[in-house]
């Protein structure tokens, strides 16, 4: 058994292992914590797959920066981030029918096709400069349209996280109405409040 | 073993199956956003394999590349709607969210 | 090829076994003598007041967008670095737009006031 062969089988474990983790976990911090497992192995595959570049970026976008965003909002909401029991059969049968039907497609096709011989790879495959140099060349409105795409998420991000819901509005102005009524209630002796 | 494109294809079906199977099942937001990411590794699993044999230009490491970045912007998008469901119900559950108007 | 990383993941290797040496170790040596006292939280040594779990306010929320929004600018502007005279004059005309537009989300941000602690 080669090295690559080895990592992968490791990863691919840790992997399936870390998707079952995330979607069976009653605590939402648990399920994070297996999507990080989930998200490192993922990284390993990738090596095994001579995308060294597109590994640490893994790494440094999915675990640094989208499961933090994750615990972040776990630990916001607190207790109430987890929700009783989930059981809805009917779903369950119908979707794992489907799922089923892809899987053994995907497996009769991974037995059919015996072309075991890897393509050899031309240099610079994967790493900095190879990827680099197709990102700012062949991907380059791809790769400004993300810049676009980060702009509308964060204004929406920002406005839907910061804005005021209908209830809190209402009970802002009931709390400004009582406010209103005690200033006068007290005649005007005491200046107004600084706001 | 030597390994092939149909073991990698194999394991990225698999990965797709229990992030759709997490995200049909779980009521809980948290945990069907966490569902969505593991789907959209899943693809980008697919897609780096096929590059790998297919090594003549670096087009599906680029399209994972994409799918990263549109991956997160969609987190911080979602997880700010998830804050906003929280404070109108005070729960993550989406059978809570059943209505359109509040 | 996988010999360019065998120090990583010796490393890897070394670190998790470290830490759990660490963990067993002192769990499994140290004398453990509980008192009822023992086990309170520790809260600077008075009894502990509030709620169990602290709520975190939205201003973290943010704070943690922003911090997304500069970690994929960092990893794109990892490779244009390394490219950086291959690419020349359009390569850096095509960061100046992308780093632009970012900007703007900074600026929004900042207008919105995700950046204020005080209020």
């Amino acid at each position: 058994m080669s090295s690559s062969t080895l990592l992968f089988c490791v990863c691919a474990f840790f992997a399936l292992a870390g998707a079952v983790g995330t979607v069976s976990a009653r605590r939402p911090l648990r399920a994070a914590m297996a999507l990080l497992a989930h998200i490192v192995a993922l990284a390993g595959l990738y090596l095994t797959l001579h995308a060294q570049l597109l590994a640490a970026i893994q790494l440094l976008v999915y675990a640094g920066a989208i499961v933090v965003l994750f615990v972040f909002v776990i630990m916001l909401i607190g207790p109430a981030s987890e929700t009783s029991g989930s059981g809805r059969a009917g779903m369950v049968r119908m979707t794992s029918l489907v799922l089923m039907g892809m899987v053994t497609v995907t497996i009769a096709f991974a037995i059919v096709d015996t072309d075991p011989a890897a393509p050899r790879l031309p240099a610079g495959y994967g790493d900095v400069e190879g990827v680099g140099g197709a990102l700012y060349t062949q991907g380059l409105v791809p790769f400004e349209i993300i810049s676009i795409t980060l702009l509308v998420a964060i204004i929406g991000a920002v406005a839907v996280a910061r804005g005021k819901t209908a209830v809190e509005k209402q009970i802002e102005a009931k709390e400004k109405a009582r406010a209103e009524v005690e200033a006068r209630l007290g005649e005007g002796a005491a200046p107004a409040p600084a706001e | 073993m030597i390994l092939g494109l149909g073991e990698y294809l194999s394991l990225a079906t698999i990965l797709f199956g229990i992030g759709a199977i997490g995200f049909l099942v779980r009521r809980n937001v948290l945990i069907q956003l966490m569902s969505i990411e593991l789907m959209l590794n899943a693809v980008n699993v697919v897609l780096v394999a096929v590059n790998r044999f297919h090594p003549d230009n670096h087009a599906g490491q680029l399209f994972a590349f994409f799918v990263i970045a549109v991956a997160a912007a969609e987190v911080a998008t979602g997880l700010a709607i998830v804050i906003a469901l929280f404070r109108l119900k005070k729960s993550v559950d989406t059978d809570q969210a059943a209505s359109l108007k509040h | 090829m996988f010999e360019t990383y065998l120090p990583v993941f010796l490393m890897l290797g070394v670190a998790t076994l470290v830490a759990t040496l660490m963990f067993t170790l002192t769990s499994l040596l140290g004398p453990k003598k509980p008192t009822p006292e023992k086990m309170i939280p520790y809260e600077a040594g008075s009894n502990t007041t509030g709620a169990r779990h602290l709520r975190l306010s939205v201003k973290f929320y943010l704070t943690a967008i922003l911090f997304v929004v500069f970690d994929i600018e960092a990893v794109f502007l990892y490779p244009w670095a390394s490219l950086f005279r291959e690419l020349g004059w359009f390569g850096f005309l095509e960061m100046l737009l992308f780093l632009t537009i970012l900007g703007v989300t900074l600026v929004y941000a900042w207008k919105k006031g995700a950046l204020e602690w005080e209020k």
